[in-house]
């Protein structure tokens, strides 16, 4: 379940990194999960 | 005027006559006795525009171009006239006849957030049960594997939810940002034999030059062609596999064994609506708000893309009341607003949940007409099917 929030957010940095306007509101979750997507290593 | 020319000169005389030599002699093959017709019969989802797309004829090893010609709006063109010996090698390529903006607007009707929730399902992102079953053909397998490492993970989840979101182009990341990179038209006989051993061995059929060879000697020839577009996991915009296929019509691979660990069955693509209302109103401070509400209570994902004048309006902001469990997303650009929610616990997103656009003016407005359009709308069930957008 937690995955879809960190995907959002790693798209979010990405968008950030760009410099692009984007915003996204997620649920907050203490569950991390660990992701790498591309380099951007999203962990507890 | 006359003009002959011997073994070593020519010759040119304003007048005169010319006489065959008394052993000269003409000669005629003629060709195959061939009453029947040979068509190419694309076959795409209703939901692309066949006309934009254009076929080159070529023949012989130096794929010598016969014509070019495009599709009627069933994917169909009779090319009879073009194909005249059963012993001669023929190439069909396809390309994009429409614009780049029309190449665009492909893109962003076929992959939406419906795409992105399907694909999640797949991979086990997205709880609503289903994970590793939610595709049915292993071309959606293949059109979502964006790294075409054979297997599906965050990373392809990731790269399709960034897509959907304007953030990355999986066109460009991965591939060309052209049709004939991202638009695969594949013969039907080797599109429906595409295996599921295919895609994660990473051994997809090889069609060499795409040569193939006509029988004109048995009845109509029909060139059958089948559609998938990259990063269309739903196949909203491509066609199922099945078991038919051309007729007449000789390629030079061999045939891949049939599907063994996926079922064929027709796509079960949804018909089911979201029932929403949109308002557009200009509020006291002169700001115009846009506000759209979901009246169903079963869509799990929804997606609108909403162009504004931007010689009037500006951009402020979105606020979404759509409950503590969904998740929102949305980004602007000069012109338009893409925006969105997806809720993650396995529910639909909560009834009567409002999206509200607000735009400054520009100017001073005096009513709200023509200000903004709805450019595309997608949805996804909680079960993962699309869903179209029906605004009372």
């Amino acid at each position: 379940m937690k995955k879809l929030t960190y995907l959002l957010f790693a798209i979010l940095a990405v968008s950030c990194m760009k410099d692009e306007e984007m915003f996204i509101d997620a649920p907050v979750d203490s569950q991390l999960e660990i992701l790498d997507i591309e380099g951007l290593n999203i962990s507890s | 005027m006359a003009s002959v020319t011997d073994n070593n000169t020519g010759y040119t005389y304003p007048i005169g006559k010319v006489r065959g030599h008394d052993t000269q002699f003409i000669s005629q093959v003629p060709l195959e006795d061939f009453d029947n017709n040979v068509y190419i019969k694309v076959e795409t989802s209703s939901n692309v525009d066949a006309t934009k797309i254009k076929a080159t004829l070529g023949k012989g090893s130096n794929n010598e171009t016969i014509t070019t010609l495009n599709l009627d709006a069933n994917g169909e063109a009779n090319v009879t006239e073009y194909f005249n010996s059963s012993s001669e090698t023929y190439h069909i390529t396809f390309d994009w006849d429409g614009t780049e903006q029309e190449w665009q607007d492909l893109k962003d009707d076929a992959i939406t957030i419906s795409d992105a929730v399907l694909l999640l399902k797949e991979t086990g992102d997205f709880e609503h049960g289903n994970a590793g079953n939610a595709y049915e053909h292993p071309v959606q397998y293949i059109a979502t594997d964006f790294d075409a490492n054979g297997t599906l993970n965050n990373q392809d989840s990731f790269d399709l939810l960034a897509h959907v979101l304007d953030v990355a182009d999986v066109f460009v990341k991965y591939i060309e940002d052209t049709f004939s990179s991202g638009f695969a038209l594949v013969p039907s006989a080797v599109y429906n034999a595409i295996t599921m051993n295919n895609w994660t061995d990473e051994d997809l059929p090889d069609m060499g030059d795409g040569a193939f060879s006509v029988d004109l000697s048995n009845g109509d020839v029909n060139l059958a062609y089948k559609s998938a577009m990259w990063g269309d996991a739903n196949l909203s915009h491509g066609t199922v596999q099945d078991n038919a296929t051309g007729s007449g019509v000789t390629y030079s691979i061999a045939n891949s064994s049939p599907l063994t660990s996926k079922s064929m069955t027709q796509y079960a693509a949804s018909d089911s609506t979201v029932e929403a209302t949109l308002v557009t109103e200009i509020k006291d401070n002169g700001n115009v708000h846009v506000e759209f509400e979901i009246l169903s209570d079963d869509t799990a994902a929804l997606q609108l893309k909403v162009n504004y004048d931007s010689s009037r309006l500006q951009f402020k902001e979105v606020i979404f009341d759509t409950g503590d469990t969904t998740t929102n997303f949305g980004n602007s650009d000069y012109s338009s607003v893409n925006m969105g929610s997806i809720i993650q616990n396995g529910g639909a997103i909560p009834v009567n949940s409002t999206m509200k656009i607000v735009f400054e003016p520009l100017e001073t407005i005096t009513s709200a007409a023509g200000l903004v359009s709805i450019r595309n709308t997608d949805a996804a069930s909680t079960e993962g099917l699309q869903q179209h957008l029906n605004i009372q």
